[in-house]
């Protein structure tokens, strides 16, 4: 992957596409040629200005003559992506598949434009056009999941800034911060309650992952991780139509079908990377993905701290490494799998976890993906 | 680095929703009724959100909301709120973010946020 940043060095994302495939090419120790398939993630024309991206990437990165298509599920996108090339593995249409995800939402944009396009990542007719923000949305979630579970804002600003900690291990961060609780609580309002501190920042760059059977692989003798299980599904776009509009229902379902197809329960996960596009919805995350019995109280004996028992976003989720939304699941992916193998160029799970837990979504837990994996 | 403007005007047809469109550009609420369970939602969707039937009547509600969770940003508010006879709620725009009640009533919303704004009733704090 590339760093997360705001890039100001006039790199082009089409270049970060590039070294993102370079890198993990030589990750896997493959020629360009023995790519057969190219899946493309990437959120909105708006932010590259280029319409049918996967056939502008395959050519970019010597592609050209490869099967190639793009996935698009809001912040899920990378995460479905890796979903979609590894069916393509599994059903016999390709041996080796670069999933490369990709988001110019920093530095392209002005962010308040950002703001408006992303506003319609929601239902366009009636919450879009109210001008109601990403953030706005989330906070009415937090209230409600706050209310029924009496997390506190304490809780929420724990995670932001551990979140932030966790990063300033990681190169590749966006947003690896010295902070506090206490610099949380006095961070700008944006939506209450999340203030400046509680966001996750939009970020530029790109990741890719390769996919294949261990067979299509060169014998190298490294050890490689599993996609063991996989589950998506959706939820009501609108809040309002949700029975508790603070529960991540259609997670929950993910997050069922992925251990089910793993044939593991929550107990054997290790590690985990969360969607944590808020303080708040790292929590709302963790309560429904099954991996704690109570979130709130797990939370405050420090269960998911980095010397934890489970730790969680140990790269600084999107809160801390950053969010270039077509990249951000397959990087959530990839950094799952070095953390497993203990090579993430950041903290790695002290315990050495066999198996570890991916969460992406998209809209408010609106499509969302769970991914298993194993080391083997 | 190159500079790019991109103005977009769109024109959105609003097919069979058109009806609910219409009557909110008149500040009235126009919700839809299941013709198989009695479900009554208002934002409507299209399908009843408890039994899943597309079948769906146009019912009209007084326009009367009761706040459930109200967020506020530097310029503005937004609320999660039910309106009355409605079994789903809504995430509408404050109209009167100075005002700290419990209770509103749908109004025209501005050209400029085209979605569901409630203006709320300066007395009804003690509700909720
Ligand atoms: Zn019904």
């Amino acid at each position: 992957m590339t760093p997360f940043n705001r890039r100001k060095d006039g790199s082009s994302w089409r270049d970060w596409c590039r070294d993102a495939f370079v890198g993990a090419l030589a990750d896997a120790a493959l020629e360009k040629s023995a790519i057969d398939a190219l899946v493309v993630a990437s959120e909105s024309d708006f932010f590259t200005l280029q319409l049918n991206p996967a056939s502008m990437i395959a050519d970019t990165i010597g592609l050209v003559g490869c099967r190639s298509c793009r996935v698009e599920g809001g912040g899920a996108s990378g995460h479905l992506a890796v979903h979609a090339g590894m069916a393509m593995v599994l059903s016999g249409q390709a041996r080796r598949v670069a999933v490369v995800g990709v988001e110019a939402s920093a530095s392209h944009l002005d962010g308040k434009t950002v703001g408006i396009l992303l506003s319609h990542s929601f239902d366009s007719w009636t919450d879009g056009f109210t001008g109601v923000s990403s953030t706005s949305i989330y906070a009415l979630s937090a209230m409600a999941f706050m209310e029924r579970t009496k997390a506190t804002v304490n809780d929420l600003a724990a995670v932001a800034a551990r979140n932030r900690q966790n990063a300033r291990a990681n190169p590749n961060a966006h947003l690896p911060l010295d902070i506090r609780e206490e610099d949380v609580a006095v961070s700008p309002v944006i939506s209450s309650p999340y203030r400046r501190l509680d966001c996750c920042p939009l970020s530029d760059g790109a990741a890719c992952v390769i996919l294949s059977r261990p067979e299509d692989l060169p014998n190298t003798g490294v050890v490689r991780v599993r996609i063991s299980g996989t589950g998506a599904a959706s939820d009501r776009a609108r809040l309002g139509d949700r029975a508790d509009p603070g529960r991540f229902r259609a997670k929950e379902t993910a997050a069922k079908r992925a251990l089910a197809a793993a044939g593991i329960t929550a107990e054997a996960i290790g590690v985990a990377e969360v969607y944590d596009s808020y303080s708040g919805a790292q929590l709302q995350a963790l309560e429904a993905l099954g991996l704690t019995p109570d979130v709130v109280a797990d939370e405050r004996v420090g269960r998911f701290a980095s010397c934890g028992e489970l730790p969680v976003n140990l790269s600084g989720g999107l809160l801390g490494q950053g969010a270039p939304v077509g990249a951000t699941g397959v990087a959530q992916v990839l950094v799952t799998a070095q953390q497993l193998l203990g090579s993430f160029p950041g903290l790695n799970p002290r315990s050495g976890p066999k198996y570890g837990l991916v969460d992406s979504h998209g809209g408010i837990a609106t499509t969302c993906a769970v991914s298993v994996l194993e080391l083997l | 680095m190159t500079k790019h403007r991109l103005t977009l005007d769109h024109s959105l047809p609003k097919g069979r929703l058109t009806p609910y469109f219409e009557a909110l550009a008149q500040g009235r609420a126009l919700a839809e009724c299941c013709s198989s369970c009695g479900r009554v939602q208002f934002p409507p969707g299209g399908i009843c959100g408890r039994c899943d039937a597309a079948e769906l009547a146009w019912t009209s509600l007084s326009g009367n909301a009761v706040v459930i969770h109200r967020t506020d940003t530097p310029d503005r508010a937004f609320a999660l709120v039910r309106f009355e006879g409605a079994k789903n709620s809504a995430v509408v725009a404050i109209a009167n973010p100075d005002v700290r009640s419990s209770w509103g009533r749908l109004v025209i919303s501005p050209a400029s946020a085209q979605g569901l704004t409630i203006e709320l009733n300066d007395k009804g704090n003690e509700h909720v």
